[in-house]
């Protein structure tokens, strides 16, 4: 048995449903950003996929790495948050950051 | 041979996905996310992507992984209760994500995808990646650029120990009873 595009189709979806069911189900917002990445992993993977595939040329592969780019600046500002809020609410949990002042 | 060797890496890069989805330890997540990242990195490899696969590694591997345990160092106390994490509103996050992954495989069985008589061949793709970034891809090369230094000072003012220099304060300005910030 050969593999082939499916395959790696079904592997993406796995992992954008599991991720989407992290974002969802978690409270703790580190958690919830882990979630996010595999959720851009799983766009990416079928990028490239799609670019062995279907399309040719280097086009898939050059989104998957804009892909990777987008989710480094994202994790970098995302971290920088959780620690502020955590600075000033001693917690990243994201129901319990709820007020707007004191 | 190719099908085992892909179904053993696409199985670890479930079970990882699967940690980060269901462990209740942070700590387990992140060694979830960890292999879930190397099992797309060895897909990107079996694609034929090399410089990508290699990208992966070193990015998201070496540098997005190494920040996120970091966060998770910084913002949990070190006994080993307060890492733990529960599951909020489980069944409505479980048929969402059903919803999702049936959507993506029903789209994937039916689609009839105008797929290659033979598939692209596995060469060497940096030269050509090279290449693309600058000419048809340089404006987001350059958008990509800007970007990230945009994130990198970003970061750099929303993590600023006394944001009084205009920095941006996220939340209350009087810290918590029990507040670790040492400023007075």
């Amino acid at each position: 048995m050969d593999v082939g595009l499916s395959h790696y189709l079904t592997l993406s979806a796995v992992f954008l449903a599991l991720g989407v069911f992290t974002i969802l189900s978690r409270r703790n917002a580190i958690v919830i950003l882990m979630g996010v990445e595999l959720v851009l992993n799983a766009a990416a993977l079928n990028f490239v996929a799609f670019g062995k595939y279907v399309a040719t040329g280097i086009a898939g592969q050059m989104m998957a790495i804009f892909v990777i780019v987008i989710a480094a600046a994202e994790a970098a500002v995302a971290l920088a948050i959780i620690l502020s809020v955590f600075r000033n609410f001693n917690t990243v949990q994201v129901d319990r950051v709820d007020r707007l002042r004191n | 041979m190719e099908f085992p060797i892909w179904m053993a890496l696409a199985g670890m890069g479930v079970l990882g996905a699967g940690a980060v989805a269901f462990a209740r330890n942070v700590v387990h997540c992140a060694f979830g996310l960890l292999f879930a990242l190397i099992s797309v990195s060895a897909m990107y490899a079996m694609l034929g992507a090399d410089f990508l696969a290699v990208t992966q590694v070193i990015v998201y591997v070496g540098g997005i992984l190494v920040l996120v345990v970091f966060g998770v160092m910084m913002t949990h106390k070190v006994e080993a209760s307060s890492l733990r994490t529960e599951l909020v509103q489980p069944f409505a996050a479980t048929l969402a994500a059903l919803m999702v992954f049936g959507l993506s495989i029903l789209t994937v069985v039916n689609e009839a995808w105008p797929l290659l008589a033979e598939p692209n061949p596995a060469e060497p793709t940096t030269e050509a990646i090279g290449r693309s970034f600058l000419t048809d891809f340089l404006y987001p090369f350059e958008f990509a650029s800007v970007l990230l230094l945009i994130a990198m000072i970003g970061a750099a003012m929303l993590t600023r120990e006394k944001p009084d220099g205009g920095g941006i304060v996220i939340g209350p300005e009087d810290p918590a009873p029990g507040d670790e910030r040492g400023d007075a």
